[in-house]
């Protein structure tokens, strides 16, 4: 029984680590694309006042708190470019609560019509 | 008459009638909880399983529709309830995703596991018909304008692709819901929208 409820609560947590790996990408993509689309002015420091995401619905709902850094590398020439980072953060349930996170650096230029 | 031979009392030691009795409840008590054990994992390993199935499912499906709305020229989408239908226009060639809650997700009207070459399967019914899952719930819908984005023609390229199913145990009872969710940012239906 015990091996049983280990494994499934080992399941539990990779399925919630891949959800959170989803949302993650779609964050990233959001920003990379807004920052293609229209640039951005650049942050100083983290912005955690984005809306969280949810991973789990359900009576025990979990969601995870995103964040994001975009920093300008260089000015207009050839075009502005920028460096994304990414970060989702997460409270693992089969580890007692611990807290997870999972980060993404990536690189956009502003496409310039 | 005859002499019955007389037995000592220390041969007449065994089990009595109360011993017996004892030892059966004690029994069945054991064996009762063991097969309530096994019946208990039997049950939850095929719950692993069939979300194993689904997670495979949802992912395969996203992967092909997010290549299609990536690549597509014109992106849209209608909406019915809690379904939507996914429109991608390719080099003309027009890909329809829809759904029929008794095959899954469809590709031009076929079912997707049922193309030819599909890896993945869609049996969400076992030999008895009972249901083991569905897809309850199929959206498509753009973000638009949001407290990070003011730029309308961006929001509505950007679109969240949704798919809720929902999971059942052997007394038909609702024991999971998986959940996917995919925001696809259709570069070249931006690219050829109106500025």
């Amino acid at each position: 029984m015990t091996g049983v409820s280990s494994t499934r609560s080992t399941l539990k947590s990779l399925y919630i680590h891949e959800r959170a790996y989803e949302e993650l990408t779609n964050y990233t993509n959001f920003w990379k694309g807004k920052i293609g689309a229209s640039g951005w002015n650049g942050d100083a420091s983290w912005i955690t006042s984005d809306p969280s995401v949810t991973l789990i619905y359900g009576e025990k709902p979990i969601t995870a708190k995103v964040l994001r850094k975009i920093q300008k590398m260089s000015g207009d020439h050839p075009f502005p470019h920028y460096t994304i980072k990414t970060q989702i953060v997460w409270n693992d349930i089969s580890t007692g609560n611990t807290e997870k996170s999972m980060e993404y650096e990536v690189h956009q230029i502003e496409y310039v019509e | 008459m005859l002499n019955r031979p007389k037995i000592s009392k220390q041969s007449q030691k065994g089990f009595t009638g109360i011993d017996v009795l004892l030892s059966l409840v004690l029994s069945s008590f054991i064996f009762l909880g063991m097969s309530y054990v096994f019946v208990d994992i039997t049950e939850k390993l095929r719950v692993e399983e069939l979300r194993s199935d689904v997670l495979k499912y949802g992912n395969t499906i996203l992967n092909t529709i997010e290549r299609d709305m990536v690549q597509a020229t014109k992106v849209d989408y209608e909406e019915f309830q809690s379904y939507s239908k996914i429109k991608c226009t390719k080099d003309d060639v027009l890909t329809i995703y829809s759904i029929d809650p008794a095959n899954g997700i469809l590709k031009d009207g076929v079912p997707f596991n049922a193309s030819i070459g599909s890896a993945i399967r869609f049996d969400n019914v076992n030999s008895a018909d009972q249901l083991l899952y569905e897809i309850f719930r199929f959206e498509c819908d753009p973000v638009g304008i949001t407290s990070n984005n003011t730029n309308e023609r961006y929001g509505s390229s950007i679109f969240d692709v949704k798919m809720f199913v929902d999971v059942y145990n052997t007394r038909n009872e609702l024991i999971d819901e998986v959940f996917f969710n995919r925001r696809i940012y259709a570069v070249n239906n931006y690219l050829n929208s109106e500025i």
